[in-house]
């Protein structure tokens, strides 16, 4: 059976963390500028909001680049179901998921009905069959959350895929993106690879076998 | 002694810069005298002869040997900066061009170098427009295979793709590099001593440029304006593509195009030319990003300019340690039979000084 861990790995791939990572830098630099930008905001009071501002410029940098193709995932802005608020529905595979902010990469995001009503689709389905044995099948979507912190001065400090358990704080799987041993090209699926001039060099036929007939008569000596 | 080549005293006098006034008070004549020894009117006396070898730090077989290739039929070299440029440094560099010619003829007979690979492209100079060359730019990409992201080195892939590419000291601030396709083949020289990384690898694209764009036309003052114009902008499309490029604009302020040049390794105010040229933005932002930078201090010297490495050529200097390691020639055979000093041919071909001066004999097998 697929495990958690290999379904959130599967859902989002290794060569799309450079780009995940960048749509959350990039939006939050667009923000930072936003603030800095706008006399109303270039104070105290937008740095009350700046989280917030933060939070609408991941949303459409990360819009963006789906809508673009740098990230594989199907996104939606979307109301929650409670209240007056808009995420941005992501999906990836057989996982759906949102984007949150946590304090460290091991906490949970803080704790609201509209997350407790997405998280409670990871309970896994129990079956009793006619011997009274307990069958546990997965939840047929995983649900995901992309958890992410930002300094003051803008640099990420965290960024995870992490799939939270139904009722308890724990994880059912995770991946940190920015200490994941990515493989090279993933940095960026689109760059041109190293290329080495010397492998398009040789000896030019004659000279080459000139030195293997003076090596050759060399050896005969 | 055999007989002096009078062009080889004016090619020597130019590859150190001099002007006949200078070379004549160096050499200790008159700058008639100068012009007599150049045209071969009169060859110079033995004493004469001693300074010129001293002042030009050439062999004396520098100028009494025939040369197997010939430069002189090749088109004037395009320039990025010329306008700038004082004639005995544009005359000096330019023949550091041209012995970058003789070095590669030289290696090729004994190697195979890089074949050149270059897509044969239709561009009529005086007709087409922007938007022909942002599809030669993305057209050359597409053959190289290099994709549409971020390119973040330059000179191994324009030398992979049989580009001769030569970094050097250039000693003028006016002069950032230098390319013309000779004998067949491309080549570029650009300036060691400029500072600036990002500013490096726009003039590698920018000569790119000219050397895809520009290959039949003679350059003039009347041309000159036109053609510097479409080597910026095949420059900015072969960089930053449209299709890529303008996607990422999510902000146009510094501090943003700051966060992009991490990624895209192009200086600031490239990606401010860009936008424009793309219709990101407009001349009133243009005009403020450029007072932004002003402001900042940061139009002439940006920061995270020179954040990322850029390598240098190796190709000459891979093909000579081939003639060497092979036993084909040894390094000191190398720069007498280029007849050139030492420390030129190793500049040239970016290999350490002091390499072709053993005069360790190796084993035989020298041709």
């Amino acid at each position: 059976m697929t495990t958690f861990q290999q379904r959130l790995e599967s859902a989002y791939p290794s060569d799309t963390y450079a780009n995940t990572l960048r749509a959350l830098r990039e939006g939050i630099a667009s923000a930072d500028d936003t603030i800095k930008g706008i006399p109303m905001l270039a104070n105290d009071v937008g740095d009350d909001y700046r989280g917030l501002i933060r939070r609408a410029g991941i949303l459409h940098r990360f819009t963006e680049m789906c809508k673009a193709g740098d990230l594989p995932f199907q996104c939606s802005l979307s109301p929650m179901p409670r209240g007056t608020w808009h995420w941005l529905d992501i999906y990836s595979g057989d996982t759906n998921g949102h984007i949150v902010r946590t304090e460290d990469p091991t906490a949970f995001p803080e704790d609201t009905p509209n997350r407790q009503d997405a998280r409670a689709s990871n309970m896994p389905d129990l079956f009793e069959t006619e011997d009274e044995r307990i069958i546990r099948l997965s939840p047929p979507k995983l649900y995901t959350w992309l958890c992410y912190r930002a300094a003051p001065a803008g640099q990420l400090s965290h960024a995870l895929w992490q799939a939270p358990s139904a009722d308890a704080n724990e994880w059912l799987a995770r991946v940190n993106l920015m200490v994941a041993a990515v493989p090279k090209k993933s940095d960026d699926t689109k760059r041109p690879g190293k290329v080495d001039p010397k492998t398009k060099m040789k000896l030019r036929d004659d000279v080459q076998q000139l030195i293997d007939k003076n090596k050759k008569n060399e050896d005969k000596k | 002694m055999s007989k002096i080549i009078p062009e080889r005293i004016r090619e020597a006098r130019e590859s150190v810069g001099m002007t006949d006034d200078q070379f004549a008070d160096a050499i200790g004549v008159s700058r008639q005298s100068v012009g007599t020894y150049e045209t071969g009117a009169v060859s110079p006396r033995g004493d004469v002869f001693s300074k010129i070898i001293a002042v030009t730090r050439q062999p004396p077989a520098f100028f009494t040997t025939p040369r197997k290739h010939n430069a002189a039929r090749f088109h004037t070299p395009t320039w990025r900066s010329l306008k700038r440029m004082q004639r005995p440094d544009r005359l000096r560099i330019g023949r550091r061009l041209e012995w970058a010619y003789y070095v590669a003829e030289f290696m090729a007979e004994y190697i195979d170098m890089p074949p050149v690979n270059l897509p044969a492209i239709e561009f009529d100079f005086e007709r087409d427009g922007h938007e022909r060359i942002e599809e030669l730019a993305d057209q050359l990409r597409e053959f190289w295979n290099v994709g549409f992201g971020p390119i973040t080195d330059l000179a191994p892939l324009l030398e992979y793709n049989g580009i001769i590419v030569v970094e050097e000291p250039v000693n003028c601030d006016d002069m950032d590099a230098v390319s013309r396709w000779q004998g067949g083949r491309p080549y570029m020289l650009y300036a060691a001593d400029q500072e600036s990384n990002s500013r490096k690898l726009f003039n590698l694209a920018h000569e790119l440029a000219h050397l895809v764009l520009h290959n039949a036309i003679e350059v003039n003052s009347r041309n000159l304006d036109r053609m510097e114009n479409q080597a910026n902008r095949f420059a900015g499309a072969f960089l930053m593509p449209r299709r890529t490029f303008a996607r990422e604009i999510a902000n146009t302020s510094i501090d943003y195009f700051m966060s992009l040049k991490g990624r895209w390794r192009v200086a600031v105010a490239a990606m401010i030319y860009r936008c424009k040229d793309l219709g990101i933005l407009n001349p009133d932002q243009v005009k403020y990003l450029w007072k932004q930078m002003n402001a900042r201090g940061i139009r002439k010297k940006e920061p995270l300019d020179n954040a990322f490495a850029l390598s240098r050529p190796t190709v000459l200097a891979s093909a000579a340690q081939m003639l060497i390691e092979n036993k084909i020639k040894s390094p000191a055979q190398i720069a007498e039979d280029l007849v050139m000093n030492a420390d030129d041919i190793e500049s040239i071909c970016a290999l350490p000084r002091g390499t072709l001066q053993n005069k360790v004999v190796a084993l035989k097998l020298y041709m």
